[in-house]
């Protein structure tokens, strides 16, 4: 009887079977049970947000929306002489909005490519106790989670700059919903099984939704109201 | 949740990473949890991975496959042992015992294997990635050594110790061919 020599070949025999095996016997999707949190739920949306631009059109997102940013305040200037900046941007970037009730979507569009330059707006006001965990920032995105020393209360900001083509579908979970006024706009906070608050609305071109849990409405409303210009 | 597919709507047109994510999110998850052994980590771990995967996307042909899931998954792994290494070189456990530990997935659920698949298995994950991507599914040395982030000497040593290794845990297993 002769030692098995580890070879090459010997190698190339065996490893596609037991691949085969291996990955075979790795559980469906479907058979995982497993709840993601809120705050990876809502960096990988932001995450699949990117990574679809940059597949669609194949150059870095930074690049592209730096070049629509530019092109907008270039437009600005030849517009702005005696308009306020908070009127212009109003003008500029009108977007229509269809709201489908039944699939819980809203479709956004407005004429040609004027998106308008994103400002992300941070919070003044956090709660005691909660510190910034996730500060994720791009050019047409801002993502920010905090946490409590527990690492169990948590609340997220986000904002989206709302791009023609845009459609935003809600998960339509929520076991109350009511209006509100955030930062003088019509918005409106919602409520999750799981004890989740979120607050969303909107701005000229900014989709704005601040979500808290375990913290009260109007804690969080407070937070929303201090959000401010860097 | 609220979902922002902008720019894409049908089926079709939806993106290739939003069914990779749709397709392998929970195995990812699961693989980085039984790594770390926390679920945060385990998250972050596959947050990692999918920034690593849209340098990777337009490589994909087929989403729900073999070799495809076998990709998913050692990008997962190596997004937990980068993390492992950030958050827990402390512990009184090392990445040694970690990685010689690790099975995933567990043996029960893989029927029957030969003496030899059998001793593959006990590789330590560093060296048993390498011969999965190189002997199971035929990448190059130069895809290798960029998914798992070396450099091509370090992959040639490692396979070389690999097959080191596999003797070794063959000659334990008293493994022998009639000759």
């Amino acid at each position: 009887m002769d030692k098995i020599q580890v070879t090459d070949e010997m190698l190339y025999r065996y490893m596609p079977g037991l691949e085969e095996k291996l990955l075979n016997a790795l559980p469906e999707e479907e058979e995982i049970r497993v709840k993601f949190t809120e705050e990876f739920n809502q960096r990988m949306e932001v995450l699949m947000r990117r990574a679809k631009q940059k597949e669609r059109y194949g150059i870095p997102v930074t690049t592209w929306r730096r070049m629509a940013a530019a092109l907008a305040v270039i437009i600005a200037g030849s517009m702005a002489a005696t308009m306020s900046v908070e009127a212009n941007r109003e003008k500029l970037y009108e977007f229509i909005r269809k709201v489908y009730e039944t699939y819980a979507e809203t479709h956004y569009s407005s004429e040609g490519d004027k998106v308008g330059k994103f400002v992300p707006l941070y919070p003044k006001y956090i709660p005691e106790g909660y510190e910034l965990v996730i500060k994720e920032e791009y050019d047409d995105i801002l993502f920010l989670s905090y946490e409590n020393k527990d690492g169990v209360h948590s609340i997220t900001i986000r904002q989206d700059q709302v791009i023609n083509g845009m459609v935003v579908a809600d998960d339509n979970e929520y076991i109350k919903e009511e209006p509100c006024i955030v930062r003088d706009q019509k918005g409106r906070i919602c409520y999750k099984e799981n004890g989740i608050i979120r607050v969303l609305w909107e701005t000229s071109n900014t989709l704005h939704v601040v979500s808290g849990k375990d913290i009260s409405k109007e804690e969080l409303l407070k937070v929303c109201e201090s959000l401010e210009e860097k | 949740m609220l979902l922002y597919l902008s720019l894409l709507d049908t089926e079709e047109e939806k993106s290739k990473f939003e069914q990779l994510y749709y397709q392998y999110r929970k195995l990812m998850y699961l693989c980085a949890r039984e790594i770390l052994k926390d679920d945060q980590l385990a998250e972050d771990a596959v947050h990692e991975a999918f920034i690593k995967l849209t340098k990777y996307v337009k490589k994909i042909n087929e989403i729900k496959c073999n070799k495809t899931k076998r990709f998913i998954v050692i990008v997962v792994e190596s997004a937990a042992k980068d993390i492992w290494r950030k958050e827990k070189r402390n512990s009184s456990t090392s990445w040694e015992d970690v990685e010689s530990g690790y099975q995933f997935p567990v043996k029960e659920s893989v029927g029957e294997l030969s003496v030899v698949e059998e001793a593959i298995c006990r590789l330590p994950l560093t060296y048993r990635q390498i011969f999965q991507l190189k002997y199971g599914w035929g990448y190059s040395n130069k895809e290798i050594a960029e998914i798992l982030d070396i450099r091509e000497g370090t992959l040639r040593q490692r396979l070389a110790r690999g097959k080191i290794i596999l003797q070794e845990i063959l000659e334990e297993m008293e493994v022998h061919v009639d000759g």
